[in-house]
């Protein structure tokens, strides 16, 4: 085993591999037992639902949070609560829409990648 | 006999192991300093070891810390781009951490950090902090235009400028009650379903059968609950680049 010998060696071997790689994927994919692209589906309903509500809900804390620490420190008991809390709840809206878009164009392109592997799985 | 049943709340409970308190700090080692520790070192077992002995065709283990790396090196180049890389150190780390957090948590008898918000949110404010800092440094004072979407009509700004404000600020919140709220719920179910079959199966008798489905749906929750672990600390990691996508890049979306 001498040391310039070694890495061509190597890589004859990874060049092997890879066209049996190669070959057993084509193989596979027109039996049909290997699906186009297998990638890590990382998206329930229930998470889904979970990132859109505490999303929403954050945003209204947040704004009612800072409305009622600024009403004590000025003095203006209800009105920046209330304000600032509308403000809240119109930024909830925006984080949602924005979220639920996000997720509407990684479902077009999941469903570009692989056209009729799985059609519309988790509709609960 | 119910009385002897631990309540699904228990398990949340933090016990001190070693106490310590320093100058009126409590800063004593506790189940949940334990667990953390133990998810720290678990992360660096299944790292370093899955790696030591590395080989050109990897085998089971290296491949799955290979799989961790790659799946996360991916997350961070789609959302953040090729300048996100810089940040993939610390994505890596939150998502291993948080990831071994919530499996660990689903081991009888063990603790879970993540199911306390106080942990969360320490982790979401890291990311929080260090979002401003970057944004600032890479782009100076010009980081606030982040408040000021392109393509708004300027009658419209006093509206949508507050909006974009609570909206950023609500991020640590929304990022750390996602993580705490999913493990807190689900380790709850695990443990009231849990007490449905003790009390059903010490009915006695016929009733005892009523066992059954409260035990068959632990086995259903618990499977759940690994998607959840996972999923929570993908979600984890894929805000974080999001969120850093914003201070690296400002406007343009990747």
């Amino acid at each position: 085993m001498s040391a310039p010998e070694e890495p061509s060696a190597d890589s004859r071997k990874l060049d092997d591999l890879g066209r049996r790689l190669d070959s057993f994927e084509r193989r596979a994919q027109a039996t049909g037992t290997l699906p186009k692209k297998t990638r890590a589906e990382p998206n329930s309903a229930l998470g889904s639902a979970f990132k859109l509500s505490t999303e929403f809900v954050a945003a209204v804390a947040v704004g009612g949070g800072m409305g009622w620490v600024l009403d004590d420190w000025l003095g203006t008991k209800p009105t920046l609560f209330l304000v600032l809390m509308a403000f809240g709840v119109a930024a909830g809206f925006f984080g949602v829409f924005r979220i639920a878009r996000r997720m509407q164009a990684e479902d077009a392109a999941k469903a570009k990648d692989a056209p009729a592997l799985k059609p519309d799985e988790d509709e609960d | 006999m119910l009385h002897q049943i631990a309540g699904p709340m228990e398990q949340f409970v933090i016990k001190p192991i070693v106490p310590l308190h320093v100058g009126g700090l409590d800063l004593s080692f506790s189940n949940t300093s334990l667990w953390m520790a133990l998810a720290v070192a678990g992360v660096t077992i299944f790292l370093t070891m899955g790696m030591a002995r590395a080989a050109l065709v990897p085998g089971r283990w290296q491949s799955m810390a290979e799989m961790t790396y790659e799946f996360i090196a991916n997350t961070v180049r789609q959302n953040a781009g090729e300048a996100g890389m810089k940040f993939f150190p610390l994505i890596f780390t939150l998502f291993m951490f948080v990831l071994f957090c919530n499996l660990f948590g689903l081991l009888p008898y063990s603790f879970t950090p993540t199911s306390h918000i106080i942990v969360t949110f320490a982790l979401a404010m890291l990311v929080f902090i260090t979002v401003i800092v970057v944004g600032l440094l890479r782009h100076g004072l010009h980081f606030f235009s982040l408040f000021v979407p392109g393509g708004v009509p300027g009658w419209l700004l006093p509206i949508i400028v507050p909006i974009e404000i609570i909206s950023f600020l609500s991020r640590p919140i929304s990022l750390s009650v996602r993580l705490f709220a999913n493990m807190l719920a689900g380790h709850t179910m695990l443990k009231v379903f849990a007490t449905f079959v003790v009390s059903r199966g010490a009915a006695g008798g016929i009733m005892s059968a009523g066992a059954i489905l409260p035990l068959l749906g632990i086995v259903a929750v618990t499977a759940l609950e690994f998607l959840v672990a996972a999923l929570q600390a993908y979600v984890f990691a894929v805000l974080t680049s999001i969120y850093l996508n914003d201070a690296i890049n400002l406007h343009e979306h990747h």
